[in-house]
């Protein structure tokens, strides 16, 4: 009776683990189950006609794969490429995309129940890759929502460039 | 020539745009005086009737304010004479004030305590009338609480028909802070806690401008407001951001503004404060304080505004 108490706790609860980034100095965090790999900062090649928000493309293991630039896609200000700056490449609503961040952190476990609702005060369409915050370790983290990351006719965009 | 009063006054004339519906009589310097007398001799009797550990903040009197958590009040009423409720009103109000006084007198105002403290707290400062214990119930600023909390606002969000608000009709006490140069005052009453900002506040993309941040404390997460930006959005500076120091939180909803500096309470007379008479733009703004030369702001109503500001679609409309 206790065992299945507990496991019921447990689904009710679900810990789920989170990779954590950093952005303009605050800390970002994505599902890791949607996380591939993480590179170093390679060169990347600029697509021209590519929206603003893609900074070109990589050569992963003969797989093109489309960076974008996260500093720009949450309307933050620019950064500049450091020794720490990662590409985190991700599936994100079934397809395969890599974000450019200033540096990756750690995996944290985060129970659902510890995840709050974010503020949403404003019309800003970048409003909506939140999914919402949570207080660990003495920092306050942002989780994304990646399938959100792109709409249906971005990605569609993103096929054809 | 001009002298500084002028202007400062002109610009609160500009704020206002409208004429006040009660008399603008300058109130004598004696009568300033006269509040800070009772506020004086109020703080010294209220040494006498609760002793909180001096490291706690606001939130602790919060805890036990009656006006967070109508349905404990009523719980009261119920077990207890109105004298002793009133009492129990007045000594929390009390509290709330030697709260501050101590803040303002440390200079450094603590952290708040951690999240399993208020339940010893509110031990310590509950009245010793066994009467009116219901009312640590209300420690956790809860859905409920906050729903509580909007069904009061309806009624204090309105003015009455002298042209003041419902909580503006007797004198009241005003807490004054610095906000980029401007003085403003709030009713103490709708305060809620003073927390100190130092870099904690983690400003969220996607948001209006007016939109500082979280910040974390004991009793869950503030939404900071940036004052400034919110107040004079044509003198806003950047450097607001570095001068914040504090972030003082709106009494029964997760919101907070981001001051510069916080000042002595004082004692308000209705009669001296220039009410504003057109309030469809600045609802928040409550009118002007000749004596202290700062705006009074209306707090429930800002709160109102604020609460209702998310998921709107249009949030700049809270500065028109």
């Amino acid at each position: 009776m206790a065992a299945t108490l507990s496991k019921d706790n447990v689904s009710d609860d679900p810990i789920l683990q989170w990779v954590t980034f950093k952005l303009a100095g605050e800390t970002y965090g994505v599902n890791v189950m949607q996380v591939q790999e993480v590179l170093r900062y390679t060169e990347i090649a600029p697509v021209p006609g590519a929206p603003d928000y893609v900074m070109g493309i990589v050569n992963l293991r003969g797989n093109v794969v489309t960076v974008i630039d996260a500093r720009f896609r949450f309307g933050l200000q620019p950064g500049e490429i450091t020794d720490n700056t990662r590409i985190v490449i991700l599936e994100a609503d079934n397809h395969v995309v890599g974000i450019l961040v200033d540096s990756v952190a750690e995996v944290v476990y985060l129970r659902q129940s510890e995840i709050e609702t974010a503020p949403n005060v404003g019309n800003e369409e970048s409003a909506r890759f939140i999914q919402g915050v949570c207080h660990k370790n003495d920092e306050l983290l942002i989780l994304i929502e990646l399938d959100k990351l792109l709409t249906d006719d971005e990605w569609a965009e993103l096929e054809h460039a | 020539m001009t002298s500084p009063r002028d202007t400062i006054q002109d610009y609160f004339d500009a704020l206002l745009g409208a004429k006040p519906t009660s008399s603008p009589e300058e109130k004598a310097p004696g009568n300033n005086t006269k509040g800070a007398a009772e506020d004086a001799r109020v703080l010294n009797k209220t040494q006498k009737l609760a002793e909180p550990e001096s490291n706690s903040l606001l939130q602790e009197s919060r805890a036990q304010t009656p006006k967070v958590a109508p349905k404990s009040k009523s719980q009261v009423h119920a077990s207890a004479s109105p004298k002793l409720s009133e009492d129990a009103e007045h000594a929390v109000l009390e509290a709330k004030k030697q709260k501050l006084q101590q803040l303002l007198n440390q200079q450094t105002i603590k952290v708040a305590a951690p999240a399993q403290a208020p339940d010893e707290t509110q031990a310590k400062l509950a009245p010793s009338t066994d009467d009116i214990t219901d009312l640590d119930t209300a420690v956790e600023p809860t859905e409920e609480t906050y729903d509580s909390f909007h069904s009061q606002l309806g009624q204090d969000t309105e003015w009455a028909k002298n042209g003041r608000p419902k909580w503006a009709q007797d004198r009241f006490d005003a807490l004054l802070f610095d906000v980029a140069g401007l003085t403003l005052a709030v009713p103490l009453v709708a305060l809620g806690q003073i927390v100190p900002i130092n870099k904690d506040v983690t400003p969220i993309f996607g948001q209006a401008d007016w939109f500082m941040g979280l910040l974390p404390t004991a009793l869950g997460k503030l939404r900071v407001v940036n004052t400034a930006l919110f107040v004079m959005p044509e003198k806003y500076s950047d450097a607001f951001l570095e001068s914040a120091a504090y972030a003082i939180s709106l009494d029964g909803v997760s919101w907070a503004l981001a001051v510069d500096k916080v000042n002595q309470p004082i004692s308000l007379d209705p009669n001296e404060i220039k009410w504003r008479g057109e309030r469809s733009r600045r609802p928040w703004l409550a009118g002007t304080v000749k004596s202290a030369m700062c705006a009074l702001i209306d707090i429930p109503n800002m709160a109102r505004l604020l609460s209702e500001s998310e998921n709107s679609a249009k949030p700049s409309a809270l500065r028109t």
